[in-house]
């Protein structure tokens, strides 16, 4: 459930147009001093606004998009290149990197070991029921030995060193991030605010499983989330590139 | 009215509030940039009856091919709205709108519905489903088609549903409650996953949370070759486990019965329940 009242936010940008008639942004003004999440939201739409305020009238980035920019229409902004173009840089994400990770401490206290477990990493273990199981060592393998050659193989499949999406991806991820930037303009501030916020979520995935799969490079498992967490943020910005369509 | 109206359709002239329209077979209704509040329940008639608040802002109707758009009335663009659409069961239906809460029941056609923010409630449909929503709670319940739901950062629950499931929350939990599908596919990025169903033989059922618990309840009697995966959480489970491959990490797969369906478990930062219904 929402922690703010979209009833109310959805009003907010009207709000700071000061579109709504005079009774209404008293309404809004009363609510929001009673209300600390709906503030925090309309805080934060004011910030939007703000930037939107110091963006200039330029030309798209390229042609590739110039359907959906002209579907956008009005003035777009371009962007300057992230630098090499298979990588994408996650700026937002990397303003909170470090917490999650580190706040979990190093891997190699993240896994309780348990006393007997060894057992199970040696072959087949039966566990009772309504039990809880943990694995002793995160490297392990079948046979207690450190990580196993077929899992860092796949995960070497998976995605690009130190993390970045597979080629396939990231140049469509930094095509669509180049759209939305470009559409921000041209958005109702709400909207914004709203892809915006959508957005960090699945970058805090990403910055949480890259510095993961750099503390444990072997990990399968943690490869392919990654990968799944590089194809969903690809899925949102699509999604997200058609909202800026018929929301624009 | 009515015959006023199709004469007026047939002429592709707008339609005013509280009118009904003939539909014929592979027509389809479109929804377009309505703000507000849209209720949509199917009848036995092969016409569109909208009805909409007195006094509030236009809607209107416009046929344009196949296609019966519902949409506001020009100057009425950014008003919000409260409408009831009668629809014929079998009908097709598409929504797309920047802030509008969407109720749809007893339809049988297909249905795509996407919005910036609302909440979209979708009850009694036997047709293919596909919600997407950046912000608003998803309800599904007693769905017999494919289910294919989405919500940026709200709730999605699904109840009673036999169709293939694909459900996905960015920041929202996801409640799957009797589910009776081949194939059922759950991502949540920030919130918990909860599924209760049957696990067909033959089925493939894949649960994957980047940052929340994944509890998992399925029949005593399932028969599923089960993966599961964790970076940062535990384990439980109600079923007996052995072991059969572990590997790097907290993975490991098992057997339980004879291994006629696929489930996997998947979750980076979270607990793991896998218990008996």
């Amino acid at each position: 459930m929402s922690r703010y009242h979209s009833e109310w936010t959805d009003g907010f940008s009207d709000y700071l147009a000061e579109e709504l008639g005079e009774a209404r942004q008293a309404e809004v003004e009363a609510h929001v001093a009673e209300c600390g999440p709906c503030r925090d939201v309309l805080a934060e739409l004011r910030a939007v606004v703000a930037r939107a305020g110091e963006l200039g009238d330029l030309e798209p980035p390229r042609d590739l998009w110039s359907g959906i920019a002209s579907a956008i229409g009005g003035p777009v902004r371009a962007l300057p290149r992230r630098g090499d173009p298979s990588v994408i840089e996650l700026p937002s994400a990397r303003a909170a990197a470090g917490s999650a990770v580190a706040a979990r401490g190093a891997p190699g206290r993240i896994w309780r070991g348990r006393a007997g477990l060894a057992a199970a990493a040696a072959g087949l273990v039966a566990l009772s029921v309504g039990t809880t199981w943990w694995v002793a060592d995160a490297r392990m393998g079948p046979d207690g030995a450190p990580g196993t050659a077929e899992a860092v193989a796949g995960a070497a499949v998976l995605v690009a060193d130190g993390g970045a999406p597979p080629a396939d991806l990231a140049s469509e991820l930094a095509t669509l991030e180049d759209v939305l930037e470009a559409a921000r303009g041209t958005l109702d501030p709400n909207t914004v605010l709203v892809l915006e916020r959508n957005l960090g979520v699945i970058e805090q995935a990403i910055v949480d499983s890259r510095e993961a799969l750099a503390l444990d490079p072997g990990n399968a498992f943690l490869s392919e989330h990654l990968e799944r967490m590089y194809r969903r943020k690809l899925v949102y910005l699509q999604d997200a590139v058609r909202v800026a369509q018929w929301s624009g | 009215m009515s015959a006023f109206a199709l004469a007026v359709v047939l002429a592709s002239a707008i339609q005013s509030t509280d009118t009904v329209v003939d539909v014929r077979p592979g027509d389809r209704v479109v929804i377009e940039q309505i703000t507000g509040e849209i209720t949509i329940t199917a009848w036995d008639r092969d016409a569109l009856e909208l009805r909409a608040e007195p006094g509030g802002p236009g809607v209107v109707v416009r046929r344009s091919g196949t296609d019966l758009h519902v949409e506001n009335e020009g100057r009425a663009r950014r008003r919000s709205i409260t409408a009831a659409l009668r629809v014929p069961r079998w009908i097709d239906l598409e929504v797309e709108s920047r802030s509008l809460d969407v109720s749809v029941a007893g339809v049988s056609g297909a249905m795509r519905i996407g919005s910036l923010s609302g909440d979209v409630s979708v009850r009694d449909v036997d047709g293919p489903l596909d919600v997407r929503t950046m912000r608003g709670e998803i309800v599904v319940v007693d769905a017999r088609g494919t289910v294919r739901v989405s919500s940026q950062s709200d709730d999605v629950t699904l109840r009673r549903i036999s169709g293939p499931v694909e459900a996905h929350s960015g920041d929202g939990d996801l409640l799957l409650e009797d589910i009776q599908a081949e194939t059922v596919r759950v991502e949540a990025q920030d919130g918990d996953v909860t599924f209760s169903g049957t696990i067909t033989p033959g089925g493939d059922y894949g649960f994957f949370v980047h940052d929340g618990d994944a509890t998992i309840a399925i029949p005593d009697e399932a028969s599923a070759r089960v993966s599961v995966s964790t970076f940062d959480g535990e384990f439980r489970s109600d079923f007996t486990v052995q072991v059969d491959r572990l590997r790097s990490g907290r993975e490991l797969d098992f057997v339980l019965g004879s291994g006629e369906a696929r489930l996997r478990i998947e979750v980076f930062d979270g607990e793991i329940r896998l218990l008996r219904r």
